[in-house]
């Protein structure tokens, strides 16, 4: 592993791209039937068919997983086999080729391998890599049977001082963001554009983001644009249920519901449906995700009551969480014994 | 650029046009224009279209249209007359949807002018594939708009590329005893206040699993139904759905944004109001009760043309099967649309634009 690179200010890197050196990529045919041995190529353009089943009809899907630098300088991939696991969940609802945690997890360590230097000091952030996958060959109503897989990486930076001082979030009805027994569950690109203009105009409005209701009644709450939701009610920790296929099964969401159930020890409802208006009730109010880990929410406001700010003053479970987490992350703290944490091998890299 | 010399050509002799099915052909120009809203949407303009070589683009990986899923699209028919003369169907209208949708997921609009001119420069330049008149077939003209800038965190992209492509196609469907058809239970794709009337790529990949599972228990197509679970019919994956009812033709309003505002749709309502003199209801619900005293049935759409329906069911639920008499309304509205779209038929004001390459001086 090579020592992180001089001239990059870890802390103030937000969550966007920062280029680095290689990507990795494999191809998948029906015809040949298996995924092509890993690449590691310099970071890219890559052909993309205007025919593409992936531009055209939304055959695309991602993960988002962090690896982190310890204070002796090895380098820790956080729970891949969740996101393996949930890649090819999402591969297999969308009809496209799945591969097996092994190669997912391969691939994860091999582009961290190719651009160590872009790795984070420890405790300064993460180096996020991003494996998508999308049907690469052209139709135009046929099966899709080509498939381009590629791994990129961008070093991100903490975000503890911007979300930690709370987000203004608006509720809304007006707009929704999937269909009950649909795909909202899935990380297909297609699951993102609908959240778009709601929260540009709540942007406009003076909101940080939007939190989404159940596009059936608007009675139960669901989602923010990107992240999970979580809130604190009578000492109990609440995250709504992921069984009506409309939310995301967050990495985070899980591994934040096990730190609260088994560290803190505290009741965990996160198998029920979950009103609006008990976030009316609550104290305490996050979101939770990859990118932001968890961001606090300072306050609320629903469309329909949009006269009342919703103020939440409390954020010690979420700070808790956080910080418990982020010390698992960087190897301060010991992870539970069922998560897997992979240490990534230093390789060779190969030159194209 | 330099328009001289640019001319329609006649169909291609090597390609055996009676075998076309609707597929992919590959063609060998494209046409693209570009924006950059990087300083803001408000001074940024589409750049003029221009043809290229049929490459591939070259995204990064981290293209917006890739991993956030900003790409809308658009369908056109190009068809040969008789005289040798090119013409496209109705697309105006496509050019407004191709806005709406735009509007919808934070794309910039693409001026009417821009479109219009993309698309005949596409036909222009890939002409020889405008297949032969009387072999029924048509260019398929896809307008295509995707998020080109790469970032990281969800937001919308600020760099979009028009790409059209396009491909001769032949007869979706050859199902002349009519489609067998399933409504799908356990699966939506669409939801009030969502992104289902827009012509965005995402609404299609979450519908294979539906049209593979119906396949595989022997229909053609599948019949979606709204996600309230009030048994509203809306429509199937890329096609609309007709159900005559006591002489009533009957297509579900897309007030709710859950139904793709199809230009095929809208042009079988005119015909059958004022060619056949139908009666036709197209602004309210259609409930599947309704359906199951259907007399016919059939689908409409840029690719499915008008495609008569057989049986409409559910292996699970016997009540639900409908059986329709008869395939002869389908059979003349295709008659009577087709007509017109290949210029046998006088074409109602603006629904055929010629193509001819004088249109396409340089921009001033």
């Amino acid at each position: 592993m090579e020592t992180p690179i001089e001239g990059i200010q870890w802390n103030s890197l937000g969550f966007s791209q920062t280029k680095t050196d290689f990507m990795v990529t494999s191809r998948f045919s029906t015809k040949i039937g298996r995924w092509e041995d890993l690449q590691v190529v310099q970071y890219g353009p890559v052909d993309v068919e205007p025919a593409s089943a992936a531009l055209n009809y939304g055959f695309s899907v991602f993960e988002g997983v962090k690896a982190f630098r310890s204070e002796d300088g090895s380098v820790q991939l956080f729970r891949p086999d969740m996101n393996a696991a949930r890649f090819k969940q999402s591969a297999e609802r969308m009809n496209m080729a799945a591969m097996d945690n092994e190669l997912f997890i391969d691939a994860m360590c091999k582009v961290i391998a190719a651009n160590s230097r872009f790795v984070p000091p420890c405790g300064e952030g993460a180096l996020y890599l991003r494996p998508l996958l999308f049907a690469s060959n052209c139709q135009l109503a046929a099966e899709t049977e080509e498939f381009t897989f590629v791994v990129f990486a961008s070093p991100t930076g903490n975000y503890f001082t911007s979300v930690d001082r709370g987000l203004r979030v608006l509720v809304t009805e007006t707009y929704n963001r999937s269909a009950i027994d649909g795909v909202g569950f899935v990380k297909a690109s297609g699951n993102y554009p609908a959240t778009m203009l709601p929260k540009k105009l709540a942007i406009e409005k003076g909101f940080d983001d939007v939190l989404y209701t159940d596009s059936n009644e608007s009675r139960f709450v669901e989602e923010a644009s990107a992240s999970n939701l979580f809130f604190v009610r009578d000492g109990k920790l609440y995250t709504p249920d992921t069984s009506r296929k409309t939310i995301h099964e967050g990495i985070t969401r899980a591994s934040l519901i096990y730190l609260a159930r088994n560290e803190l020890g505290m009741e965990v409802v996160d198998s029920e449906p979950l009103t609006v208006d008990m976030l009316k009730s609550a104290e305490e109010v996050f979101l939770s995700g990859t990118a932001i880990v968890i961001a606090r929410v300072k306050s609320l406001t629903f469309e329909n009551d949009a006269d009342q700010e919703y103020k939440y003053p409390s954020y010690e479970v979420g700070k808790q969480l956080k910080e418990m987490l982020m010390d698992i992350q960087n190897g301060k703290r010991k992870a539970p014994s069922s998560w897997l944490i992979v240490d990534v091998p230093s390789l060779p890299v190969q030159d194209q | 650029m330099v328009q001289e010399g640019l001319y329609l050509e006649s169909p291609r002799e090597d390609l055996d046009w009676s075998s076309l099915r609707f597929s992919y052909t590959k063609c060998p120009s494209l046409v693209i224009s570009d924006i950059d809203i990087s300083d803001g949407a408000d001074g940024a303009q589409w750049s003029a279209p221009r043809a290229i070589p049929h490459d591939p683009l070259k995204l990064e990986p981290s293209a917006g249209a890739l991993n956030y899923g900003q790409t809308i699209f658009e369908g056109i028919k190009a068809f040969r007359h008789d005289d040798g003369s090119i013409h496209m169907f109705r697309i105006d209208e496509n050019a407004k949807r191709l806005q709406r949708s735009a509007e919808r997921i934070l794309i910039p609009q693409v001026p009417e002018e821009i479109f219009v001119r993309a698309v005949k420069m596409c036909c222009v330049w890939n002409s020889s594939y405008v297949p032969p008149y009387d072999s029924g077939g048509a260019l398929y003209l896809r307008p295509l708009v995707v998020a080109t800038e790469p970032y990281l965190g969800v937001r919308s992209s600020k760099v979009f590329r028009l790409v059209v492509y396009a491909t001769p196609v032949g007869p979706f469907f050859s199902k002349p005893e009519g489609l067998a058809v399933r409504l799908v239970t356990g699966f939506h794709r669409s939801y009030p206040n969502g992104v289902g009337s827009t012509k965005m790529g995402g609404n299609y990949a979450p519908c294979m699993q539906s049209m593979a599972e119906a396949r595989q228990s022997g229909y053609d197509l599948v019949l979606y139904l709204d996600a309230k679970g009030r048994g509203l019919v809306e429509e199937s994956t890329a096609a609309n759905f007709f159900a005559l009812v006591d002489g009533v033709l009957r297509t579900p309003s897309t007030h709710r944004k859950t139904i793709l505002d199809g230009i095929t749709c809208d042009s079988i309502c005119y015909i059958a109001r004022h060619v056949l003199g139908m009666k036709v209801v197209d602004d309210e619900d259609l409930p599947v009760e309704l359906v199951r005293t259907a007399e016919q049935a059939f689908f409409t759409g840029t690719a499915v043309i008008v495609s008569p329906v057989k049986r409409i069911g559910h292996e699970a639920d016997s009540e639900m099967a409908v059986i329709c008499k008869s395939l002869d309304l389908a059979q003349e509205l295709k008659v009577i649309l087709t007509d017109i779209q290949f210029g046998r038929r006088e074409a109602p004001e603006g629904w055929l634009t010629q193509v001819t390459p004088s249109d396409l001086e340089p921009l001033t």
